[in-house]
């Protein structure tokens, strides 16, 4: 098809606003809000300017907007950093960046202790060991967690908090950090700028305003790039209204990766993928039933799952089955599915019928508001499941299942970009393994932290929040560096601004062509785009419709639809502001899933069972592929390169 | 479950220069219609059900039905979010259950 241009023929050109910074967040989740409270305060005494974009409202955006249940990432007093770090290589199948991981982990209190302190309840032990929920164990003067306060744990790493305003109580702090004037609200950034003399250096971004026909440009001197991973690049299992309920966040874009790719920054291990079990339909977080409140699941017929298939997983996967990792345990649920004995049902009523017998009433109730709370603070249609189907959680069982595949790298997964360590030699770290400031990816000036921080992973709400600190820490570094550079875009302003509009001119271009907007041969809407990346990422990159389970022939196919997806979605059509913000996403997202199955199709062996599996080679391959797979999108040739890195071992 | 505004009691936030929904929305999909003066949610099938525009309304006219690819009718979840405590009251379908709580959201 003819490539279309955007000559404002049919779309006016809107007023750009230019904004000079010393250093641009782009995102407003925990990291950058981490990120803004460091920076601010590093601002203060070197006068630098620090500038905050986020394309909804900081109070309520990122994966943290509905609120969490649990600090997953709080190392305490009792836990050495480097037991975090061998936590965190277990469970990603053994290919990490030490480096990242124990400096994350020497850092993430001091977010956790400044959570505390800004407000946010914390459920502690009291004097007698029993559980109170944050408030009251305020008032009764429970030492706060930097004091040596007992938080209550959920797991070694977790600790449980009253979190339905996690997010807005780490927001403000961001925001007066900041001030209101120096953060832009409601303003998608979709394009990053390079520097004329100096391809490999960012100095700046280009964004619209989703709340008036108006172009943002951003100077600046460093970046940070953090607003997540990416969601609904695959078919979800709802098929209408639930594919609202994803997992993580249904905002999530994959913006985080397809900015710095398409300026050439270096992406690591983008194969890995997070797969949560998660209560069916609803996603309620399974992770305090069976840890806090000792739930067991099974299959159809009562046999418990992951005690029935461990010696098998140990047999199939010899040296990675000793301790449980996330992706592990998937696969012994993935077996029970697959042999037609699912579905996998969470054992409330039991675990609840056994706390009874040793609970007063009055804790029991305690307890059940507990489990209620669970939910309501991060998950609430979770709740709701239970309350539409009259399912009480102490009478009947509730199914799990492995949900839909989502690309990050602050949970259980470790996409993202290939990013410096803290300093040289960091704990024995090779030297190309630092190259002069903390997460800073392979372009110059352009840092990013949370879920872009590739090869780590397990740092959660607290550890993005101190990865976001860590980053900005380095960037003013940068900045001050670097301070005499003259820096000018590259790219012409005006072309970037014609490509970023070009879905609105497409659509008043074509709109009267046919009777029915929706269906017409000059274009695609963002919706038309998303389904058919979800549709062939399913059926060929290893979704839930083929368990999970693809090959090179599949693989192949998917690249080739991929492809004329790719150049379809020249042809995006967007009708208003809203549109036109999905239709950017939809690219971005089109980016991070090409990324991602290239590298699946790169890295021959299956190293994450349970997350996908190359049938052609089901194996975990350690003599050829204990490696990072690292690649490089060229976007002026549309050219992948891929290369490995070998893995070291840092932490004995 | 995406959220749904109630005619009756919606007044587009008309004291302020923006509706409280539209402004807190993560995914933008709240929106006012100036002729009638209503808000709406304008992508159910995008709504994640994360309740902020819910807990936010000034009138509170949002509530939600439940995605209706997954859940029967007639159960409700409904939160009174204070200044350091929200109370959730949760209906049953069989309309004879409900459940109340109320936990702590910001130590006072």
């Amino acid at each position: 098809m003819e490539k279309e241009f955007c000559k404002w023929s049919f779309c006016e050109k809107p007023p750009v606003e230019t904004v000079e910074t010393d250093l641009l967040l782009v995102g407003g989740g925990m990291a950058c809000c981490g990120a803004a409270v460091e920076a601010a305060a590093w601002a203060k005494s070197t006068g630098l300017k620090v500038i905050l974009v986020d394309k909804a409202a900081v109070d309520r955006s990122g994966a943290v907007a509905m609120g969490l249940s649990a600090i997953n990432t709080y190392v305490g007093k009792e836990n050495p950093v480097d037991d975090y770090v061998k936590y965190v290589r277990t469970d990603l199948m053994g290919i990490v960046r030490e480096d990242l991981i124990h400096s994350l982990g020497c850092h993430v209190d001091q977010s956790v202790f400044d959570f505390e302190e800004w407000g946010l309840p914390i459920w502690k032990k009291d004097t007698e060991g029993h559980t109170v929920d944050g408030q009251v164990a305020k008032d009764e003067g429970l030492p706060l967690l930097k004091d040596g306060g007992d938080p209550c744990r959920s797991g070694r790493w977790q600790i449980m908090i009253n979190g339905e305003s996690y997010k807005v109580i780490v927001g403000e702090a961001a925001k007066n950090a900041l001030g209101t004037d120096n953060i832009y609200e409601r303003v998608f950034v979709v394009k990053l700028l390079t520097d004329k003399n100096n391809p490999n250096r960012v100095c700046g971004a280009v964004g619209f305003s989703v709340r008036e026909h108006k172009a943002y440009v951003f100077k600046c001197k460093a970046m940070i790039v953090a607003c997540g991973g990416v969601v609904n690049v695959f078919r979800p299992r709802s098929v209408a209204e639930g594919q609202g309920r994803a997992w993580y966040p249904v905002w999530n874009a994959g913006s985080t990766y397809a900015m710095p790719a398409e300026i050439g920054a270096k992406m690591v291990l983008m194969e890995n993928r997070f797969v949560p079990a998660r209560f069916k339909d609803g996603y309620g977080p399974v992770g305090a039933w069976f840890l806090f409140f000792k739930a067991q699941a099974t299959n159809a017929y009562n046999e418990e799952y992951m005690s029935k298939n461990w010696d098998r997983v140990k047999e199939d996967y010899p040296g990675y089955a000793d301790s449980p990792g996330t992706c592990l345990r998937n696969h012994a649920m993935m077996i029970e599915m697959r042999e037609g004995r699912g579905p996998i049902l969470m054992h409330t009523d039991k675990a609840m019928a056994e706390l009874a017998k040793v609970l007063s009433k009055k804790e029991l109730k305690h307890l059940e508001a507990e489990a209620w709370e669970d939910f309501l603070d991060m998950s609430i249609s979770a709740a709701c499941l239970w309350a539409s189907m009259n399912m009480e959680p102490d009478k009947v069982p509730s199914e799990i299942i492995p949900s839909e595949p989502y690309l990050l790298g602050s949970h259980a997964g470790c996409a993202g970009l290939w990013v410096s360590g803290p300093s040289k030699g960091y704990l024995g770290a090779p030297d190309d393994w630092f190259w002069g400031y903390d997460r800073m990816t392979t372009v110059e000036g352009l840092f990013t932290a949370g879920d872009g921080v590739g090869a780590s992973g397990h740092k959660f709400s607290s550890g993005s929040h101190a990865e976001g600190r860590m980053a900005a820490k380095a960037a003013m570094a940068f900045i001050l560096d670097h301070k005499d550079d003259k820096l000018e875009a590259a790219q012409n302003i005006d072309e970037v601004l014609e490509q970023i509009y070009l879905p609105f001119e497409i659509f008043e271009k074509y709109k009267n062509y046919t009777s029915a907007p929706d269906i017409n041969p000059n274009y695609l809407r963002p919706k038309q785009v998303q389904s058919r990346l979800q549709k062939l990422m399913d059926e060929y990159v290893g979704g839930c419709s083929t368990m999970y389970m693809t090959n090179e022939t599949m693989l192949n196919i998917a690249l080739e639809r991929l492809t004329m997806l790719k150049e379809d979605a020249q042809r995006l059509a967007a009708a208003d502001l809203h549109e036109l913000m999905r239709a950017w996403e939809q690219y971005h997202r089109i980016i991070a899933g090409e990324a991602h199955l290239r590298h699946i199709l790169y890295r021959k062996e299956s190293r994450y069972p349970g997350y996908y599996y190359r049938s052609d080679f089901i194996n975990i391959d350690d003599s050829k592929w204990k490696v990072f797979t690292i690649s490089q999108y060229d976007m002026a040739s549309n050219e992948w390169k891929f290369e490995t890195v070998p893995y070291k071992e840092l932490v004995k | 479950m995406p959220s749904f505004v109630i005619n009756e009691k919606c007044d587009g936030c008309k004291a302020l220069d923006r509706t409280a929904c539209q402004y807190i929305c993560p995914n933008d999909l709240m929106v006012l219609d100036h002729e009638l003066m209503k808000a709406y949610n304008q992508e159910p099938e995008q709504c994640w059900e994360c309740y902020n525009c819910v807990k936010i309304c000034p009138t509170q006219a949002i509530e939600v039905r439940h995605y209706a690819d997954i859940m029967p009718l007639g159960s409700s979840t409904f939160p009174l979010r204070g200044t350091d405590n929200i109370m959730w009251t949760i209906k049953f379908r069989n309309q004879k259950t409900i459940k109340r709580f109320k936990f702590p959201t910001r130590s006072k």
